[in-house]
């Protein structure tokens, strides 16, 4: 043990406890998505099945259209369980914040 | 200002991963459990590349072989508890193999060969193409160790009606819903002596994140057909009509050279199959210096579906004229192969470096790319940009 893990706060010891059987996904909690209407959705929906660097490492590639297409595959292929009104408040986040033309 | 939830994380993300958070030309290397820091392409499902400077060994290193899945959950399997199932309609019988079976009742064959991802270089697509955006490491050169997948199916009974062999690994979606990542292999490549159920990459077992512990290797074929974590193998007599066999991993029909996958091929799109010719210099990156009147030397590799390399071409006049490489001996048909070549650095200033291989087969890479809408198959011209001051 070095210095660095004596000094660990008894809460964080706790939540590398919990987080040690998927320590390989450790750091995908510091992604931030930027801060605008829409984001908490598209947090919520996207991260049940995967991190969210998915959103700013296909942004350059993007438009409205694709990301449309994007969502739809994922839940007519992938099951991604987002309602109606969800894919809306998605596409309209991620057209606008991850896009390289709206 | 940070907010106590990004606090958290990045002290969490610090701990975990001790001194191995790192930067290469501006990429984030990050470390999985197990392996050394790489490029990081996406955390959840894990995608990492390997980064230039690891893929200039001959065989790569176990901890620096590129990882990808697409899905999510991947359990940590217990080699003593894990077993294989291998049967389907067109076998005689089913069996169920412990992996102290499979290496006690089959022969134990070793091949040297690449794995490379359908996409790997994705990210260099003009124009861009959605997917995991790698550049040129998603790929790998190994010696693997198994069985013949043959041997195994044999032993099943493999009758007249078989038309794909069907794998599944543990491997599996977070969401029920979500497609299971399956595969399968025309019978012919199923029954090919180079196919391999492998247990050992470079003499080591092979490493959780590339599959422990046995996965399939299809020499000369794309990644997509490796699959992890085997668990289950199925002889059929119909086309496998699973997500990730009729939708995903397609290409235009009649666009790039390579065995054709004919029970899965319609006419619009058919599968990835073969590797294309293609090369890559690890010697320099892109903007490398290099001292005026010292004794330079361009290295790297290339490869094709297993046909062999032939001649390595190198340009320096943007591809008006070409002069040959000098070919390393080979590590096996379905392996890289070496190649170097002088570097004249008596004239100062900058000089461009067009590398193309040829294959056994006749095949040269192009310098122009065929689009497809995955971004499949990049194997353009390489061109490095070098700096001699």
């Amino acid at each position: 043990m070095n210095r660095m893990d004596r000094a660990l706060p008894a809460v964080l010891i706790l939540v590398l406890a919990s987080s040690a059987p998927i320590a390989a996904l450790a750091g995908e909690e510091a992604i931030t998505l930027t801060d605008a209407p829409g984001r908490e959705v598209t947090v919520a929906s996207c991260s049940i099945c995967h991190s969210l660097d998915y959103l700013p490492m296909n942004a350059p590639v993007m438009n409205r259209a694709t990301w449309e297409k994007s969502i739809h595959k994922m839940v007519d292929r992938f099951g991604a369980p987002i309602n109606a009104e969800n894919l809306q408040v998605i596409l309209d986040y991620l057209a606008q914040h991850y896009s390289a033309t709206p | 200002m940070l907010t106590r939830r990004e606090l958290l994380a990045g002290s969490l993300t610090a701990l975990l991963l001790p001194a191995e958070r790192a930067q290469s030309g501006g990429e984030e290397l990050l470390a999985l459990q197990g392996k050394r820091p790489l490029i990081k392409r996406t955390f959840r499902p894990p995608n990492y590349e390997t980064p230039l400077v690891d893929l200039r060994r001959p065989f790569t290193a176990n901890d620096a072989f590129f990882v990808r899945y697409h899905l999510a959950d991947i359990p940590v399997l217990d080699p003593r508890q894990w077993r294989l199932r291998v049967g389907g309609t067109s076998a005689a019988r089913a069996l169920e193999l412990s992996l102290a079976d499979l290496k006690a009742h089959y022969e134990h064959v070793s091949v040297a060969a690449l794995n490379q991802c359908a996409g790997n270089r994705r990210g260099l697509f003009t124009p861009r193409v959605p997917g995991v955006q790698w550049t040129h490491g998603a790929m790998g050169n190994a010696l693997w160790t198994g069985v013949r997948l043959r041997d195994v199916l044999r032993a099943a009974g493999i009758d007249g009606s078989a038309l794909e062999v069907v794998f599944d690994g543990a491997d599996t979606a977070l969401l029920p819903a979500t497609p299971d990542f399956i595969k399968s292999l025309p019978i012919d490549r199923a029954l090919d002596e180079n196919t391999l159920i492998a247990f050992e990459m470079n003499g080591r077992p092979l490493p959780h994140w590339n599959g422990a512990p046995a996965r399939l290797v299809v020499p000369g074929w794309t990644g997509t057909y490796w699959v992890k974590h085997l668990t289950d193998i199925r002889i059929e007599p119909k086309a496998f009509d699973g997500f990730w066999m009729k939708t995903a991993y397609r290409i235009p029909t009649g666009a790039f050279p390579g065995v054709r996958f004919m029970s899965q091929e319609t006419a619009e799109t058919t599968p990835v199959t073969e590797i294309q010719v293609n090369s890559l210099i690890t010697s320099h990156e892109q903007g490398a210096h290099l001292a005026l009147n010292r004794p330079a030397e361009l290295s790297g590799w290339a490869w094709d579906s297993g046909t062999g390399i032939s001649a390595v071409e190198i340009s320096t006049d943007a591809g008006q004229s070409w002069s040959p490489a000098t070919l390393e001996r080979e590590l096996g048909r379905f392996a890289w192969r070496g190649f170097r070549w002088r570097i004249d650095t008596r004239t100062r200033g900058p000089v461009t470096v067009l590398a193309r291989s040829v294959s056994r087969s006749g095949a040269r890479q192009p310098d122009r790319l065929t689009p497809n809408p995955s971004g499949y198959h990049h194997n353009l011209v390489q061109s490095v940009a070098l700096e001699i001051a």
